[in-house]
């Protein structure tokens, strides 16, 4: 039989929450203890947090990335739960309140910054120094140029991964990620986009964003091949 | 004259800029990133940016969505 028990839960319906200890601890089993304490250490920002950011952050947090910045200005709308990690009880909360709610649901742990503004590229390096790797998670085609220039000019070295095209539903393996500069990569398969129906659906933006998640993921772990 | 742009020989007039330049491939220069002959320019710098002969222009056009 294989049934581990861990002391002080039982994980079932215990109505209590694990404590850090024991959320690190089986992390570390899962992942292996040296990988584990550098996710642990892993600070990362997701700039957006529509169908891509929303389901990153999930991502990260799930194999707890020690800290994340959650940056958006929107409020969840019935229109976006189609692909969006929210509920339709959290309609009308500012998306960065209502994933953070979900976010410290997954990992009462998790160290989370919110950012409740609309981003520029000016003011993109002024709020992400320090950070390992930027998320672009933009549904605008204009700030992901824009959220490019600012991390290779102003935030020199930083890991990125953004992303362009992923509507419809279209090929999966259409969708890839490219090694665009050293520690910077894009995801998508850089044509579809949103049109009489080819409307953002959570299948192939899911796909998107867990290439994008994996991504950070690598960099993180040090992880930089040009594939 | 001559540049090449994502690997690819094109012809152009000299003094392009290279908001004419996207504007003839059908590209809208606020969706495209652009590095050209190793620098990236700037979003303001595209309307002035002439392109100089032999250029190497890696443009990176990007799609809404997200």
């Amino acid at each position: 039989m294989n049934i581990k028990k861990y002391s002080g839960f039982s994980g079932v319906n215990s109505g209590k929450l694990p404590d850090r200890a024991l959320v690190e601890k089986v992390l570390a089993e899962r992942h292996g203890v040296e990988i584990q304490s550098r996710i642990q250490q892993g600070v990362v920002a997701v700039l957006g947090l529509g169908g891509l950011g929303s389901a990153v952050a999930v991502a990260l947090v799930r194999i707890g990335v020690g800290k994340l910045l959650l940056a958006d200005y929107d409020v969840v709308e019935l229109s976006n739960l189609n692909r969006q990690y929210y509920f339709a009880d959290q309609i009308g909360l500012p998306k960065t309140v209502a994933l953070r709610d979900t976010l410290l649901r997954i990992n009462p742990y998790v160290c989370l910054e919110t950012i409740n503004e609309r981003l520029s590229e000016e003011r993109i390096p002024c709020l992400f120094k320090g950070v390992d790797v930027l998320v672009e998670c933009f549904d605008d085609p204009v700030m992901k140029p824009a959220a490019l220039r600012a991390a290779l000019t102003g935030l020199k070295g930083v890991g990125y991964v953004g992303a362009s095209g992923m509507a419809g539903f279209g090929d999966n393996n259409r969708i890839v990620t490219r090694r665009i500069y050293p520690r910077v990569y894009l995801v998508g398969d850089e044509e579809a986009e949103v049109g009489p129906n080819r409307g953002l659906m959570a299948p192939r933006v899911g796909i998107a964003a867990h290439h994008q998640a994996n991504q950070a993921l690598r960099l993180l772990l040090g992880v930089d091949e040009d594939t | 004259m001559q540049i090449i742009c994502n690997d690819e020989k094109k012809e152009i007039r000299p003094d392009t800029t290279l908001t004419a330049f996207l504007g003839g491939l059908g590209v809208k220069p606020d969706t495209v990133f652009v590095e050209c002959n190793g620098v990236i320019i700037k979003r303001d710098e595209y309307e002035t940016f002439v392109l100089p002969e032999g250029a190497r222009l890696e443009l990176i056009r990007f799609v809404g969505g997200g």
